[in-house]
């Protein structure tokens, strides 16, 4: 398919993401996806399953542990590229799902090499990498900011739909063929994934958005609660991973079961898709990810008390539900709570903490050798623990809220007064901003000359029409809030 | 850049090895096939690979370099799969408790290198049908490793405990 018929076949596909602007986006996942789940099926008849667990512990370890180390520097390199070159994020995009074609062609040839290991390893930071990218990147996209959770889920459906697909045409080839085989179609996947990565529309460099105002909404209390339970559920994916992936073969499980536990997680996350808008209609994003927390923490106790192939199939389908719902509940969170933020660095700074947890969770399985069961029973109460402490934070939130709401006023004003600065109209932002000093005066201790003094500033600067004005009585406001926070 | 050097930390993880990881897999190799003719079990016959499990005997295990070797040898006869405990194998529920069908469960001690190699194999099929050999191997035309004689025949030492 060339370049001309991806792009028509993106444009017939625009209207099903919901949103004209990432439409782009769904050829790619498609492609990105169906080669996934091929890697993955891979796996099957890769070294993993010839060696033995403890001879390959330390190389696995090593290759998790470089792994961290890109995130480390992708965090504050991803976003900029984004935002600063146009069709920057193009690039991001281009070098992961192409990375992966030629990483995996590569790997095709050294299933059974010591090779194996690090060429794995690339194509597993190579899909961190797509997916840090192509989350930060559709804030940017999407025409209306209201889409942003529907046009993620829907990608996650479509991608899980393919991946399924691909999926079952990837275990007939296994019939036919050894599992290099895969790879090389999986290659072919990625390699039209990366085609039709060209075809997204070219975002310019965004300029008009406060990072102020992003970064006040980006680090406010909702996301960061959302940002640690996101983070949890994703520590815990990489932990079952190698955990159980370790516990089957060990206990002598026939490869395919492996397979099927990989395919319960996938299959789990398509089922999210459809589970999170339901939970949404009853509970708010902060309840639907304690939900989704504790659903794995139960799977897997039960899976400690009897572990075998069906309670290892449970928990994966689990973790696969939960981590989906999870991730739909992370973007409402963002969507409510941070809505000027569209700026790639604000998404690639959450989204890499939460691959780091991924990594983490997958260090901890390996480099802990827990028994089967210690495994899954400490996994439980790490869960646990964390939907309890975000239980307990929901009620605090809630009590004190209502407490701190007067307090708290002043800075909700100023946040306001930013964003819309950030978004070109800053008259009317000056005028909320004298409303914070305002509320400031009447709550704490702001001295009434100095409130004077502003309130003639801003008149002045809209008589003018002044932006340096206008900036100067911003940045006058925002001192005065601080400073009587401070008394 | 992370990537790159990803990347060439990838073609430095895997490539060469030290010479006495080749020479441990060639001895592995030469009583892999020893130990496999003396089970007098008709592995050939399987529609699949038949598989091969591999468990060390010595308390220094079988180095994960040696392992891919060994597996890399025998990769069109064989599915190799080395394993750390024998419950990877034998199914301990069925009396007897053997081994799958079209299989062999075969222990590697560690190797002795003197002016030859000596090493102890022992194959498993059921707790009543397994022995362990004592080899000694001599290396030939550089690095070719051949069996000395007939391997000393002994009790085997339990791969599999009984029940």
């Amino acid at each position: 398919m060339n370049a001309g018929g991806l792009f028509r076949l993106h444009q017939l596909h625009r209207p099903s993401l919901g949103d004209r602007g990432a439409g782009a986006l769904l050829p790619v996942q498609v492609f990105h996806s169906a080669g996934e789940a091929l890697f993955a099926l891979s796996l099957v008849g890769s070294l993993f399953f010839n060696v033995s667990v403890d001879a390959a512990r330390p190389r696995i370890l090593l290759y998790l542990a470089v792994t961290m180390a890109p995130f480390a520097v992708l965090a504050p390199l991803i976003g900029p590229i984004i935002d600063r070159l146009p069709g920057g994020h193009r690039a991001v995009l281009l070098m992961s799902v192409g990375g992966r074609a030629i990483a995996a062609l590569l790997l095709a040839t050294q299933l059974k090499t010591l090779l194996f290991y690090p060429q794995a390893f690339v194509i597993v930071v190579l899909a961190k990498v797509y997916t840090v990218g192509r989350n930060a990147l559709v804030p940017s996209l999407v025409e209306d900011r209201d889409h942003l959770v529907v046009v993620n889920s829907r990608l996650a459906r479509a991608g899980a739909a393919s991946g399924a697909v691909a999926g079952a045409i990837g275990l007939g080839v296994l019939q036919i063929g050894d599992a290099s085989w895969l790879l090389r179609i999986a290659a072919v996947l990625y390699g039209l994934g990366a085609v039709s990565a060209l075809t997204i529309r070219r975002v310019g460099a965004v300029a008009d958005v406060s990072p102020i105002a992003e970064a006040t909404e980006m680090h406010g209390p909702g996301i960061r609660l959302a940002t640690s339970g996101l983070a949890g559920l994703r520590m815990a994916t990489g932990f079952v991973l190698f955990h159980v992936g370790f516990a089957l073969k060990t206990s002598g499980e026939p490869a395919w079961l492996v397979a099927a536990v990989l395919g319960a997680g996938a299959l789990g996350g398509f089922g999210g898709t459809y589970v999170a808008p339901w939970l949404h209609r009853h509970w708010d994003g902060q309840r639907v990810l304690t939900a989704a927390v504790l659903l794995p923490a139960g799977l897997a106790a039960l899976a400690a008390l009897r572990f075998h192939g069906v309670t290892a199939l449970a928990l994966a389908l689990s973790v696969g539900l939960a981590g989906s719902v999870g991730r739909r509940a992370f973007d409402g969170v963002v969507q409510a709570e941070a809505p000027h933020a569209t700026r790639g660095r604000a998404y690639a700074g959450l989204e890499t903490r939460v691959e780091v947890a991924w990594v983490i969770g997958s260090i901890v399985a390996v480099l802990a050798r827990f028994p089967s069961w210690v495994g899954l029973a400490v996994l439980s109460a790490a869960l646990l623990a964390l939907g309890v402490s975000r239980i307990l934070t929901e009620i605090a939130s809630a009590r004190v809220g209502a407490e701190v709401g007067a307090a708290t006023l002043p800075f909700r004003l100023l946040e306001t007064a930013e964003a819309v600065a950030s978004r070109g109209d800053r008259q009317q932002a000056v005028l909320v901003a004298v409303a914070a000093v305002e509320a400031a005066a009447t709550v704490g201790d702001v001295a009434s000359d100095r409130l004077e003094e502003l309130k003639e500033r801003s008149l002045r600067a809209a008589i003018d029409n002044d932006p340096e004005l206008e900036d100067e009585v911003l940045r006058l406001a925002h001192d005065l809030v601080a400073e009587s926070a401070t008394a | 850049m992370a990537l790159v050097a990803l990347w060439l930390l990838a073609g430095c993880g895997g490539g060469d090895q030290p010479d006495h990881m080749d020479r441990d897999a060639a001895i592995y190799r030469a009583v892999l096939i020893d130990l496999v003719d003396r089970s007098g079990v008709e592995l050939e016959s399987m529609e699949d690979l038949p598989v091969l499990y591999i468990e060390a005997l010595g308390p220094d295990g079988i180095p994960l370099e040696v392992q891919v070797e060994v597996v890399g040898g025998f990769v069109e006869q064989y599915e190799v799969r080395f394993i750390d405990t024998y419950e990877e194998a034998v199914d301990v529920e069925l009396p007897g408790r053997p081994v799958p069908e079209g299989a062999l469960l075969i222990g590697l001690g560690d190797i002795d290198v003197g002016t030859a190699a000596n090493v102890n194999g022992e194959f498993y099929v059921r707790v009543d049908e397994a022995k362990r050999y004592g080899y000694t191997l001599s290396v030939r035309d550089g690095d070719r490793w051949e069996i000395i004689g007939d391997p000393t025949e002994t009790e085997a030492e339990g791969l599999v405990p009984t029940p």
